[in-house]
């Protein structure tokens, strides 16, 4: 265990592998908008996620009641990451590019000490306004009539609509699976 | 308890603001469009050769020129862009508006668009030499010049194509990108490029 409530343990090791692969990967991933959006972003995240999980300090109280401060900085550094042109400025400036790994980093890593943080109340709400905003872009991806990223083809644009719908819809059964589901079920069974 | 919120909201807004250009723009070729509206961008002279391989220019001292950038075995874009052009020669025509503007078309694909190759293209397009002139660029290592100062991203589309973003770049007489306008605003693309014309000599004060 290292100083300061952070004990060094298999969260770390995961996020620096998934450094080191977005890092080394980030031509690959940065060749098609799909990969760009639904791995590279995802992957710097769940970098920030992994590391914080070895925390073991809880998120600071003071200046982040139930997580809500830390939930919005990490939702507002998503939707920066799904403007087109940011995705454009990304692929072409090297500076913008490190912005944006940083950024999503300290996201994830805020995201997830918030989530724990928050009520199931807060949770549902982040996720629910997360999940419409992310859909609402897919939809926009799939219906636009022209190329939104001056790097990525018009398939691969429609593509990568119809694949942020699709992990939207995932997640949020995913949430519903783990509270909405077994909270019912629990509610329901001293009744029967 | 309050300021972790408006710290938060506050980086949000600035990161936001920061990939929209200040709520302005969401695409890279909006921002562009605007940037260049507000300040012009005066564009490198750079040579080009016609379907004769006779060297041509960018811009010209009396008419503004409208280009567009194609690739002549292009299927999809540029027929699109060949079929505005066509249509666009037909209104500066109609309109006698041929000694105000001019339309020019700049291959991106060098090696294969030939001057001669360009010759069979201006054919197919039905381009009236006095009105549009279908031009590769003298010398292929100036393309990406021309390219970044236009704005126009060209990707290879893994089919031994390009992918490539198509607009309307009105040039004034000075060489000065002033308009970077939707393929769709042909009518307004002319009006703007005759309005910014300077005919010379006789040619204008006999017009009505």
């Amino acid at each position: 265990m290292s100083a300061r409530g952070h004990r060094f343990g298999a969260g770390i090791v995961l996020s620096i592998i998934a450094l080191l692969l977005a890092t080394l990967g980030r031509s690959w991933f940065e060749a098609t908008m799909q990969r760009h959006m639904l791995l590279h972003v995802p992957l710097l995240f769940f970098a920030g996620v992994a590391w914080a999980h070895d925390s073991r300090r809880r998120a600071p109280t003071a200046w982040n009641a139930h997580g809500v401060a830390g939930l919005l900085f990490a939702t507002g550094v998503l939707m920066t990451w799904m403007v087109p042109r940011a995705l454009d400025a990304a692929v072409e400036q090297p500076l913008v590019d490190v912005s944006k790994a940083a950024l999503l980093f300290t996201a994830g890593a805020l995201g997830h000490l918030s989530w724990r943080r928050a009520s199931v109340l807060v949770q549902s709400f982040v996720l629910g306004n997360g999940a419409w905003m992310t859909a609402s872009i897919g939809l926009m991806l799939i219906d636009s009539p022209e190329r939104l990223c001056a790097n990525y083809g018009a398939g691969d644009q429609r593509s990568s609509g119809v694949a942020l719908i699709t992990v939207t819809i995932g997640v949020i059964f995913l949430f519903a699976l783990r509270h909405v589901y077994p909270s019912a079920l629990r509610r329901s069974v001293p009744s029967a | 308890m309050a300021f972790g919120l408006l710290a938060s909201s506050a980086c949000v807004l600035a990161l936001l603001a920061a990939a929209t250009r200040g709520f302005t723009a969401v695409t890279t070729d909006s921002a562009r469009a605007r940037d260049v509206a507000r300040t012009p961008v005066q564009v490198t002279p750079i040579g080009l050769y016609d379907r004769h391989g006779s060297r041509t220019e960018l811009s010209d001292p009396q008419r503004s020129t409208i280009v567009d950038f194609v690739y002549t075995r292009c299927l999809t874009v540029c027929s699109a862009l060949g079929g505005i052009f066509q249509q666009m020669q037909t209104d500066i025509v109609a309109r006698r508006l041929d000694d105000r503007v001019r339309l020019l078309s700049v291959s991106f694909d060098p090696t294969w668009d030939t001057p001669a190759r360009l010759g069979s293209y201006t054919q197919l397009m039905r381009a009236n030499p006095r009105v549009w002139t279908i031009t590769t660029p003298a010398n292929a290592a100036q393309l990406p010049i021309l390219l970044q100062q236009f704005g126009v991203r060209v990707i290879d589309d893994g089919m031994s194509g390009f992918v490539h973003n198509a607009a309307l770049h009105v040039v004034d007489p000075s060489g000065q990108l002033i308009a970077i306008l939707p393929i769709d605003a042909g009518e307004e693309a002319i009006a703007l490029a005759a309005q910014h014309a300077r005919p010379g000599g006789t040619t204008v004060a006999t017009r009505p």
